[in-house]
Protein backbone atom coordinates (compact mmCIF):
# COMPACT_ATOMS: atom_id res chain seq x y z
CA UNK A 1 0.00 0.00 0.00
CA UNK A 2 1.18 3.03 -0.94
CA UNK A 3 1.75 6.29 2.02
CA UNK A 4 -1.48 8.04 3.17
CA UNK A 5 -2.13 10.51 1.97
CA UNK A 6 -2.57 14.15 4.62
CA UNK A 7 -6.08 14.47 3.95
CA UNK A 8 -6.76 10.48 4.75
CA UNK A 9 -4.58 10.78 7.57
CA UNK A 10 -6.99 13.71 9.14
CA UNK A 11 -9.77 12.21 8.24
CA UNK A 12 -8.08 8.96 9.82
CA UNK A 13 -7.90 11.02 13.13
CA UNK A 14 -11.49 13.01 13.21
CA UNK A 15 -12.72 8.88 12.64
CA UNK A 16 -14.28 10.35 9.64
CA UNK A 17 -13.66 6.62 7.76
CA UNK A 18 -15.38 3.43 7.44
CA UNK A 19 -14.64 0.91 9.79
CA UNK A 20 -13.10 -1.13 6.59
CA UNK A 21 -10.96 2.33 5.63
CA UNK A 22 -9.76 2.72 9.41
CA UNK A 23 -8.70 -0.62 9.92
CA UNK A 24 -6.56 -0.51 6.67
CA UNK A 25 -4.89 2.74 7.72
CA UNK A 26 -4.28 1.36 11.06
CA UNK A 27 -2.85 -1.83 9.05
CA UNK A 28 -0.86 0.26 6.98
CA UNK A 29 0.67 2.59 9.95
CA UNK A 30 1.82 -0.49 11.84
CA UNK A 31 4.04 -0.85 8.98
CA UNK A 32 5.26 2.44 7.89
CA UNK A 33 7.07 4.42 9.57
CA UNK A 34 6.89 7.41 7.20
CA UNK A 35 3.48 7.38 8.28
CA UNK A 36 3.35 7.09 11.92
CA UNK A 37 5.83 10.04 12.03
CA UNK A 38 3.08 12.26 9.76
CA UNK A 39 0.50 10.89 12.06
CA UNK A 40 2.26 11.78 14.68
CA UNK A 41 2.95 15.30 13.52
CA UNK A 42 -0.89 15.78 13.14
CA UNK A 43 -1.85 14.61 16.15
CA UNK A 44 0.06 17.40 17.46
CA UNK A 45 -1.73 19.98 15.67
CA UNK A 46 -4.96 19.02 16.40
CA UNK A 47 -4.00 18.62 19.98
CA UNK A 48 -2.82 21.77 20.21
CA UNK A 49 -5.55 23.39 18.20
CA UNK A 50 -8.45 22.07 20.22
CA UNK A 51 -6.25 23.21 23.45
CA UNK A 52 -6.44 26.59 22.06
CA UNK A 53 -9.95 26.37 21.26
CA UNK A 54 -11.20 24.96 24.76
CA UNK A 55 -9.01 28.13 25.99
CA UNK A 56 -10.55 30.61 23.62
CA UNK A 57 -14.08 29.24 24.16
CA UNK A 58 -13.79 29.49 28.02
CA UNK A 59 -12.83 33.09 27.91
CA UNK A 60 -15.76 34.16 25.54
CA UNK A 61 -18.27 32.64 27.05
CA UNK A 62 -21.65 34.35 25.45
CA UNK A 63 -22.58 37.47 26.26
CA UNK A 64 -25.69 38.28 28.23
CA UNK A 65 -28.76 37.63 26.29
CA UNK A 66 -31.89 37.74 28.73
CA UNK A 67 -33.04 41.74 26.81
CA UNK A 68 -32.72 39.98 23.86
CA UNK A 69 -35.98 37.55 24.87
CA UNK A 70 -37.24 40.23 26.44
CA UNK A 71 -37.37 42.59 23.22
CA UNK A 72 -39.42 39.53 21.43
CA UNK A 73 -42.22 40.87 22.73
CA UNK A 74 -41.90 43.82 21.57
CA UNK A 75 -41.27 42.60 17.96
CA UNK A 76 -43.97 41.52 15.78
CA UNK A 77 -43.19 38.11 13.98
CA UNK A 78 -43.53 38.78 9.97
CA UNK A 79 -46.67 36.87 9.06
CA UNK A 80 -46.16 33.15 7.92
CA UNK A 81 -46.98 33.73 3.72
CA UNK A 82 -48.12 31.13 0.82
CA UNK A 83 -45.29 29.52 -0.55
CA UNK A 84 -45.65 31.83 -4.20
CA UNK A 85 -45.87 35.19 -2.22
CA UNK A 86 -42.86 34.32 -0.62
CA UNK A 87 -40.87 32.71 -3.85
CA UNK A 88 -42.20 34.81 -6.81
CA UNK A 89 -43.15 38.52 -5.02
CA UNK A 90 -39.77 39.51 -5.07
CA UNK A 91 -38.60 38.74 -8.43
CA UNK A 92 -41.96 40.41 -9.68
CA UNK A 93 -41.34 43.61 -7.75
CA UNK A 94 -38.01 43.64 -9.14
CA UNK A 95 -39.10 43.45 -12.89
CA UNK A 96 -42.21 45.41 -12.47
CA UNK A 97 -39.00 48.03 -11.01
CA UNK A 98 -36.85 47.58 -13.80
CA UNK A 99 -40.10 47.99 -16.09
CA UNK A 100 -41.05 51.07 -14.81
CA UNK A 101 -37.35 52.30 -14.43
CA UNK A 102 -37.02 51.88 -18.42
CA UNK A 103 -40.07 53.98 -18.96
CA UNK A 104 -38.85 57.02 -16.86
CA UNK A 105 -35.41 56.98 -18.43
CA UNK A 106 -36.76 56.54 -22.20
CA UNK A 107 -39.16 59.16 -21.61
CA UNK A 108 -36.90 61.49 -19.64
CA UNK A 109 -34.52 61.09 -22.37
CA UNK A 110 -33.43 63.82 -24.80
CA UNK A 111 -34.83 63.30 -28.00
CA UNK A 112 -33.48 64.29 -31.26
CA UNK A 113 -37.08 65.62 -32.31
CA UNK A 114 -37.48 69.08 -29.91
CA UNK A 115 -39.86 69.27 -27.92
CA UNK A 116 -42.75 71.67 -28.42
CA UNK A 117 -42.64 72.83 -24.81
CA UNK A 118 -39.24 73.09 -24.18
CA UNK A 119 -38.17 76.82 -23.55
CA UNK A 120 -35.28 76.74 -26.29
CA UNK A 121 -33.44 74.53 -28.90
CA UNK A 122 -29.71 74.10 -29.34
CA UNK A 123 -27.81 74.10 -32.82
CA UNK A 124 -24.69 72.64 -32.63
CA UNK A 125 -23.00 73.68 -35.96
CA UNK A 126 -19.59 71.39 -35.51
CA UNK A 127 -18.08 73.43 -38.14
CA UNK A 128 -18.67 76.88 -37.25
CA UNK A 129 -20.00 77.96 -34.18
CA UNK A 130 -19.85 75.97 -30.67
CA UNK A 131 -23.37 76.72 -29.13
CA UNK A 132 -26.41 78.99 -30.44
CA UNK A 133 -29.44 78.97 -28.12
CA UNK A 134 -32.88 79.81 -30.08
CA UNK A 135 -35.47 80.98 -27.92
CA UNK A 136 -38.62 79.24 -29.09
CA UNK A 137 -40.52 82.76 -30.28
CA UNK A 138 -37.53 82.88 -33.49
CA UNK A 139 -37.69 78.92 -33.98
CA UNK A 140 -40.84 79.70 -36.62
CA UNK A 141 -39.20 82.52 -37.99
CA UNK A 142 -36.00 80.07 -38.32
CA UNK A 143 -38.02 77.77 -40.14
CA UNK A 144 -39.73 79.72 -42.31
CA UNK A 145 -36.57 81.87 -43.05
CA UNK A 146 -35.07 78.49 -43.84
CA UNK A 147 -37.31 77.07 -45.68
CA UNK A 148 -36.96 79.36 -48.47
CA UNK A 149 -33.65 79.00 -48.89
CA UNK A 150 -33.61 75.27 -49.22
CA UNK A 151 -37.00 74.74 -50.86
CA UNK A 152 -34.70 74.98 -53.75
CA UNK A 153 -33.49 71.35 -52.93
CA UNK A 154 -35.96 69.22 -53.79
CA UNK A 155 -34.68 66.30 -51.70
CA UNK A 156 -34.49 68.13 -48.81
CA UNK A 157 -37.79 70.01 -49.09
CA UNK A 158 -39.90 67.03 -48.31
CA UNK A 159 -37.70 65.86 -45.05
CA UNK A 160 -38.33 69.37 -43.75
CA UNK A 161 -41.79 69.45 -44.91
CA UNK A 162 -43.00 65.82 -42.89
CA UNK A 163 -41.09 67.25 -39.99
CA UNK A 164 -37.49 65.35 -40.56
CA UNK A 165 -36.19 67.53 -37.49
CA UNK A 166 -32.53 65.42 -37.63
CA UNK A 167 -32.32 65.69 -41.27
CA UNK A 168 -33.22 69.44 -41.22
CA UNK A 169 -30.66 69.68 -38.08
CA UNK A 170 -27.81 67.95 -40.47
CA UNK A 171 -28.78 70.50 -43.72
CA UNK A 172 -27.88 73.24 -40.85
CA UNK A 173 -24.87 71.66 -39.84
CA UNK A 174 -23.89 71.61 -43.63
CA UNK A 175 -24.42 75.81 -43.67
CA UNK A 176 -20.77 77.55 -44.24
CA UNK A 177 -20.19 80.21 -42.24
CA UNK A 178 -21.18 83.13 -43.88
CA UNK A 179 -24.62 81.39 -44.56
CA UNK A 180 -25.07 80.42 -41.25
CA UNK A 181 -24.51 84.55 -39.95
CA UNK A 182 -26.62 85.37 -42.72
CA UNK A 183 -29.32 83.37 -41.75
CA UNK A 184 -28.98 84.33 -37.88
CA UNK A 185 -28.39 88.12 -38.99
CA UNK A 186 -32.01 88.26 -40.65
CA UNK A 187 -33.82 86.20 -38.02
CA UNK A 188 -33.11 87.97 -35.32
CA UNK A 189 -31.64 91.55 -35.93
CA UNK A 190 -28.05 90.08 -33.94
CA UNK A 191 -30.35 89.36 -31.05
CA UNK A 192 -28.70 85.58 -30.34
CA UNK A 193 -27.36 84.84 -27.26
CA UNK B 1 -43.43 27.16 17.48
CA UNK B 2 -43.88 28.00 21.09
CA UNK B 3 -42.07 30.81 22.80
CA UNK B 4 -40.69 27.97 25.66
CA UNK B 5 -39.17 25.99 22.77
CA UNK B 6 -37.55 28.93 20.96
CA UNK B 7 -35.93 30.32 24.08
CA UNK B 8 -34.53 26.68 24.62
CA UNK B 9 -33.26 26.90 21.25
CA UNK B 10 -31.56 30.06 21.54
CA UNK B 11 -29.97 29.66 24.90
CA UNK B 12 -28.60 26.06 22.89
CA UNK B 13 -27.11 28.15 19.89
CA UNK B 14 -26.34 31.26 20.78
CA UNK B 15 -22.55 30.97 22.25
CA UNK B 16 -22.24 29.00 18.97
CA UNK B 17 -23.26 31.95 17.11
CA UNK B 18 -21.55 34.18 18.86
CA UNK B 19 -17.92 32.64 18.74
CA UNK B 20 -19.19 32.24 14.81
CA UNK B 21 -19.34 36.26 14.74
CA UNK B 22 -16.41 36.87 16.97
CA UNK B 23 -13.99 34.74 14.82
CA UNK B 24 -15.32 36.64 11.17
CA UNK B 25 -15.72 39.58 12.29
CA UNK B 26 -12.63 40.07 14.63
CA UNK B 27 -14.25 42.53 16.97
CA UNK B 28 -16.42 41.95 20.55
CA UNK B 29 -18.69 44.38 20.16
CA UNK B 30 -19.37 43.88 16.35
CA UNK B 31 -19.37 39.86 17.72
CA UNK B 32 -22.28 41.06 20.12
CA UNK B 33 -24.19 43.66 18.21
CA UNK B 34 -23.79 40.78 15.28
CA UNK B 35 -25.33 37.78 17.81
CA UNK B 36 -28.41 40.23 18.86
CA UNK B 37 -29.46 40.97 14.76
CA UNK B 38 -28.87 37.67 14.71
CA UNK B 39 -31.64 36.33 16.97
CA UNK B 40 -33.64 39.11 16.13
CA UNK B 41 -33.76 38.14 12.76
CA UNK B 42 -34.68 34.25 13.73
CA UNK B 43 -37.38 35.22 16.03
CA UNK B 44 -38.81 38.09 13.44
CA UNK B 45 -38.71 35.36 10.88
CA UNK B 46 -39.38 32.54 12.35
CA UNK B 47 -42.72 31.86 10.80
CA UNK B 48 -41.27 31.08 7.87
CA UNK B 49 -39.06 28.73 9.14
CA UNK B 50 -39.64 25.15 6.97
CA UNK B 51 -39.14 22.25 9.06
CA UNK B 52 -37.49 20.69 6.06
CA UNK B 53 -33.96 22.31 7.24
CA UNK B 54 -32.83 21.70 10.74
CA UNK B 55 -33.18 24.83 12.95
CA UNK B 56 -29.88 24.88 13.21
CA UNK B 57 -28.71 24.75 9.70
CA UNK B 58 -31.36 27.84 9.21
CA UNK B 59 -30.03 29.64 11.96
CA UNK B 60 -26.18 29.29 10.84
CA UNK B 61 -27.66 30.95 7.18
CA UNK B 62 -29.05 33.82 8.47
CA UNK B 63 -26.03 34.08 10.88
CA UNK B 64 -23.43 34.04 8.06
CA UNK B 65 -25.50 35.94 5.64
CA UNK B 66 -25.29 38.51 8.46
CA UNK B 67 -21.63 38.37 9.63
CA UNK B 68 -20.92 38.51 5.82
CA UNK B 69 -23.05 41.99 5.42
CA UNK B 70 -21.79 43.20 8.37
CA UNK B 71 -17.77 41.68 7.17
CA UNK B 72 -18.86 44.01 3.97
CA UNK B 73 -20.37 47.21 5.45
CA UNK B 74 -16.98 47.67 7.70
CA UNK B 75 -14.27 46.05 7.15
CA UNK B 76 -12.23 46.75 10.65
CA UNK B 77 -8.34 46.30 11.33
CA UNK B 78 -7.78 43.21 13.59
CA UNK B 79 -8.66 43.71 17.12
CA UNK B 80 -6.52 41.67 19.87
CA UNK B 81 -7.88 40.05 22.95
CA UNK B 82 -5.69 41.13 25.86
CA UNK B 83 -7.98 39.30 28.38
CA UNK B 84 -7.48 36.18 26.40
CA UNK B 85 -3.19 36.01 27.49
CA UNK B 86 -4.06 37.41 30.94
CA UNK B 87 -6.57 34.58 31.43
CA UNK B 88 -3.99 31.96 30.19
CA UNK B 89 -1.06 33.58 32.26
CA UNK B 90 -3.19 32.88 35.47
CA UNK B 91 -3.64 29.23 34.56
CA UNK B 92 -0.50 28.56 34.50
CA UNK B 93 2.14 28.68 37.00
CA UNK B 94 5.42 28.17 35.47
CA UNK B 95 6.61 31.40 33.67
CA UNK B 96 9.01 30.25 31.32
CA UNK B 97 5.73 27.44 29.73
CA UNK B 98 3.18 30.41 30.29
CA UNK B 99 5.29 32.43 27.88
CA UNK B 100 5.75 29.41 25.41
CA UNK B 101 1.98 28.50 25.56
CA UNK B 102 1.35 32.30 25.56
CA UNK B 103 2.99 32.78 22.64
CA UNK B 104 1.95 29.19 21.30
CA UNK B 105 -1.65 30.57 21.48
CA UNK B 106 -1.35 33.97 20.12
CA UNK B 107 0.30 32.88 16.82
CA UNK B 108 -2.44 30.05 16.27
CA UNK B 109 -4.85 33.25 16.82
CA UNK B 110 -3.56 34.90 14.13
CA UNK B 111 -3.15 31.94 11.93
CA UNK B 112 -6.69 31.56 12.27
CA UNK B 113 -7.59 35.08 11.89
CA UNK B 114 -5.33 34.71 8.41
CA UNK B 115 -7.43 31.87 6.56
CA UNK B 116 -9.75 32.93 3.85
CA UNK B 117 -13.59 33.51 4.75
CA UNK B 118 -14.40 29.97 3.34
CA UNK B 119 -11.49 28.11 6.06
CA UNK B 120 -12.05 30.47 8.29
CA UNK B 121 -16.17 29.79 9.14
CA UNK B 122 -15.40 25.91 8.15
CA UNK B 123 -12.60 25.87 10.76
CA UNK B 124 -14.81 27.44 13.25
CA UNK B 125 -18.03 25.57 12.86
CA UNK B 126 -15.68 22.46 13.35
CA UNK B 127 -13.80 23.03 15.91
CA UNK B 128 -15.81 25.56 17.73
CA UNK B 129 -19.48 24.88 17.37
CA UNK B 130 -18.37 21.36 16.86
CA UNK B 131 -20.43 20.86 14.04
CA UNK B 132 -20.15 17.81 11.86
CA UNK B 133 -18.83 18.03 8.37
CA UNK B 134 -22.32 16.70 7.18
CA UNK B 135 -23.90 19.31 8.92
CA UNK B 136 -21.74 22.38 7.51
CA UNK B 137 -22.04 21.35 4.09
CA UNK B 138 -25.44 21.44 4.80
CA UNK B 139 -25.29 24.99 5.85
CA UNK B 140 -22.99 25.92 3.68
CA UNK B 141 -24.61 23.90 0.64
CA UNK B 142 -21.71 22.65 -0.94
CA UNK B 143 -20.60 19.19 -0.96
CA UNK B 144 -18.86 17.67 2.05
CA UNK B 145 -15.97 17.00 -0.01
CA UNK B 146 -15.61 20.95 -0.73
CA UNK B 147 -15.85 21.46 2.88
CA UNK B 148 -12.84 19.03 3.56
CA UNK B 149 -11.08 20.35 1.38
CA UNK B 150 -11.61 24.25 3.16
CA UNK B 151 -10.91 22.10 6.39
CA UNK B 152 -7.71 20.33 5.20
CA UNK B 153 -6.45 23.79 3.87
CA UNK B 154 -6.79 25.11 7.19
CA UNK B 155 -4.95 22.61 8.90
CA UNK B 156 -2.52 22.94 6.75
CA UNK B 157 -1.75 26.14 7.58
CA UNK B 158 -1.86 25.93 11.04
CA UNK B 159 0.79 23.08 10.74
CA UNK B 160 2.74 24.84 8.49
CA UNK B 161 2.16 28.01 10.84
CA UNK B 162 3.45 25.92 14.20
CA UNK B 163 6.60 24.06 12.22
CA UNK B 164 8.21 27.02 10.29
CA UNK B 165 8.08 29.44 13.88
CA UNK B 166 9.22 26.18 15.81
CA UNK B 167 6.13 26.90 18.11
CA UNK B 168 6.07 22.50 18.11
CA UNK B 169 8.87 20.21 17.57
CA UNK B 170 8.00 17.96 15.04
CA UNK B 171 9.11 14.31 14.50
CA UNK B 172 11.71 14.04 17.45
CA UNK B 173 10.14 11.82 19.80
CA UNK B 174 9.84 8.97 16.91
Amino acid sequence: MKCINKNILLDYLNNELSARKQNKIAAHLSECEHCRKQLAEWEKVLNITQQFIDQDVKIHPAPPHAHITQRFEKIPQKTERYFWVRYWTKPALATAAVLFASLIIFFLSPKSVPSINRNYYVIDNIAYTEEIYLNDEYLDDLENIYLQEIYANEELTDDILYGDWQHYEEVLDNLDQDELEELIKNMYNNSVT
Amino acid sequence: MDSIRLNQLIEENYQKIFLLALKMLKNYEDAEDATQEIFLKVYENISSFRQEAKFTTWIYRIALNHIYYMNNKKSKEFNQFPEAHEMLTEMNENPSSVLQEKELFESLEKVIDSLSPRQKEVFVMRYYDQLTFKKIAQILKKSIGTVKSNYFFAMQKIKNNLQNQNLIEFQEKL
